[in-house]
This record gives structure tokens, sequence and C-alpha cells, in this order.
């Protein structure tokens, strides 16, 4: 990052080779799978990290602080509860994906709802989710994003668990036998 | 608090792998099914995105829009005379402008072809040079010096021996008695021998120097 704010250009191709895709993944599932939007917020930030790098205290750890901004930028985007039309339209989009996939169908129907009712969580309970099981960031770097306790972390996350699985128990039929 | 707890003995071991107080633990909030469906919703989850994942590749405006805006605010760090280097022109803007001064010079040219009159005939004169000899003087000063001699002629008025009373003799000095008596008669004849003698020596040196010749003078 002192590089960027010494503008150099091969320093900035270094950023986004190591972090474009793993910012844009989150914004993709923060904005309800939503690609075009996601792009469009992963130039925002970039732009945002060009234009005042100055913002960036080298001091810190690069990694929470850009989750931290891109964290903020999907807060401003966040749209929650979403419509039961654009929801089943996020969900067609998302079963050539799973189907895609390769594994036992009642695994790709669970993927499958996995993926809804991912979209039906709160904004905290979506970001530590997706920050911890999808970034694999530790739960310091995710109490630094969300600028809260480790145990705070620990409890969204166990809470947003619970929930998915309460409404996932019905895919999982050995579960509900036992 | 026993959320914290929880989630770290979920994120720890299966159900199986947990002390029996820590079973016991587990027990009190949830069942052993919802502990390992949990489990395994996070093991889903973390293959779900990563497949998914890989399907979602970012557009490459996210990196030349910023990249565009990184070298842009270079150039204004710049100063304005190495700036210019470093622009970058679309290839329409270059094109323009050279179709344009091509234009108007091809048209400017047209133009003043149009332009010219017919042509007259018309004699001009135009001297030619041939040859051209340049003359040089060289000025010489030679040396000369010019003498001039002068010849002092003494006029002296000779006593004439004559009758005549009118005619007064001047007696020469040495003429006069040795003895310096003004009284002691004066030898006349003895006077004129002298004095001719004498003016005949003024006249011969004179006329025995030619170089003198253009200096002589006629005494009256």
């Amino acid at each position: 990052m002192k590089h960027i704010q010494q503008r150099k250009p091969e320093a900035f191709n270094e950023m986004h080779r190591r972090y474009s895709k793993r910012l844009l993944h989150f914004f993709y599932r923060m904005l309800n799978h939503d690609e075009a939007r996601a792009q469009d917020l992963l130039q925002d930030l970039f732009l945002k990290l060009v234009e005042a790098p100055e913002k960036f205290d080298t001091s810190r750890s690069f990694k929470p602080w850009v989750f931290t901004v891109a964290a903020n930028l999907a807060r401003k985007e966040f749209r929650q509860p979403i419509s039961q039309e654009l929801k089943e339209d996020y969900m067609s989009s998302g079963e050539n994906l799973v189907d895609g996939l390769i594994g036992p169908i009642d695994t790709k129907i669970f993927k499958k709802h996995l993926r809804k009712e991912l979209l039906e969580l709160s904004y905290e309970h979506r970001t530590v989710f997706i920050l911890r099981h999808q970034e694999k960031l530790s739960l310091q770097e995710i109490a630094d994003v969300m600028d809260c306790s480790l145990g705070t972390v620990k409890s969204r996350l166990f809470n947003a668990n619970k929930k998915l699985a309460g409404k996932l128990k019905i895919f999982k039929p050995h579960y509900q036998n036992k | 608090m026993e959320e914290e707890k929880l989630y770290d003995l979920l994120m720890s071991s299966p159900f199986e792998s947990l002390s029996s107080k820590d079973k016991a633990y587990v027990l009190q909030y949830m069942t052993e099914e919802d502990y390992t469906l949990q489990r395994e919703l996070m093991m889903e989850s973390e293959d779900l995105f990563e497949k998914e994942g890989a399907l979602i590749v970012p557009d490459l405006e996210s990196k030349s829009a910023p990249l565009a805006v990184m070298t842009r605010k270079e150039s204004e760090d710049l100063p304005w005379f190495l700036a210019i280097f470093i622009w970058r022109i679309p290839a329409y803007a270059m094109v323009i402008p050279l179709l344009l001064i091509g234009f108007l010079w091809f048209y400017n040219g047209f133009k003043q072809e149009e332009a010219q009159p017919k042509e007259t005939t018309k004699v001009i004169k135009v001297p030619e040079l041939i040859t051209q000899i340049d003359t040089v003087f060289v000025e010489k000063e030679v040396p000369v010096e010019v003498v001039r001699e002068s010849v002092k002629i003494v006029k002296v008025k000779v006593p004439q021996v004559s009758n005549s009373n009118n005619n007064i003799a001047y007696l020469p000095v040495e003429l006069m008695d040795k003895s310096g008596n003004m009284d002691a008669p004066i030898n006349l004849d003895s006077a004129n021998s002298i004095l001719s003698n004498q003016l005949k020596n003024i006249s011969q040196s004179a006329t025995d120097r030619p170089e003198l010749d253009q200096f002589r003078v006629s005494v009256p």
C-alpha cells in the first residue's frame, strides 16, 4: 500500500491480482448475487483506493482494512429483505451454477437452498458468515472489520449458523429422522 | 457467552470427539443432530463458495479505470512540461488535426496557383559582372632629410681711396698701429691690398663649394 501511495502502477496491479477476486465474491454475496452490481462496487472500491491512498494507515494490516471499506460500501447497497420475485430470480440464476457442481443430488439441493437462505440473513450475520467461511478471515480480523469484540463475532457466527441450519434442516432427512 | 463457547466447540471438533463435559454442555442448548448439521453446514458453505467463486471473475474495467485515474493523478503532480509526455491521446484526436492540416495545406496551395496573374513579357537589363579587378595602392614612405646650409655674407664698407671727400675710408683694426696709437699715420696702400685680398677670399670660399650653388645670392 505504501507503493500505491507513491503512485506505482505495478503496486496497484499486484493488489488487484491479490484481492480483486475475493472482494468481488464478497460483494456478489452481500448484494444478493447481483454480479453486475458487484462488479460496479469492486471498481468503486479500487477507485477509492487510488484516489485517496493516504487514508490507509500503513501501520495497520491491509486485509482487514480493505474488507472494512468493502463492508461499508456493501452496507450502503444492502437490501434486506428482498422481494420474493427477486429471490426467485436469484434462485433460478443459481440453479445453473449449482447444477454444474459435482456431488450427490441431495447435496446440490441443499446448496441451492443455502444460497437462497443466505439472502435472508441480516447484514451483520451475512457479513460475518461470508468473511469467515468464504474469505477465510480469522475471528480477530473479522472483529477488526466489523469494529466489534471477538465475542460478538463468535456470537454472530453462531447465530447465523443456527438460523441457516434451522431453515435447511428439512433438506437433510437423515438428521430429521434421528 | 454460551454462544461464543458453543461456536468454539463447533469449530474445534465433531460431536463424537468432544469431551464428556463439552458434550454435556452442548446438549444443554441443542441436540447432537443440530450440532452435526451446523458443522456440515459450515463445510457445505465453504465448498459452495469455493466452487461458485471460481465462476465469477472481475471485469477488466475494475483494473483499467483505477489505473487511468492513478496515471492522471501522477501527471497532475508533474510539472506541465513533463506531464505532456505521459498524456494518453485517443487515435482520432491525432488523426483529425493531421487531416485538417493536410486539407488546409492543399487548399492554400490551390488558391495560390489560382491567384497568379497572366504572364507578360518584360525585358529587364541585368548588369552582368564578368570580372572584377581590385586595385591596391601601396604607399611607401622613404625618409628624406633636407638640410639647408646658409652662408652668411658680411657686408662691409670698403674704404675707397679717392680724391673725393665724400668717400670715407674705414681702416681695419689690424691696419692700425700695433701700439694702439690712433694718431699714427695709416698706410692706405696696405689697407687696400688687405681689403681686396679679404674680398677675394670670401668670394672664393663660396664659389669653391658647388653644393651651395642653389643658395647662391647675388649681392648687389
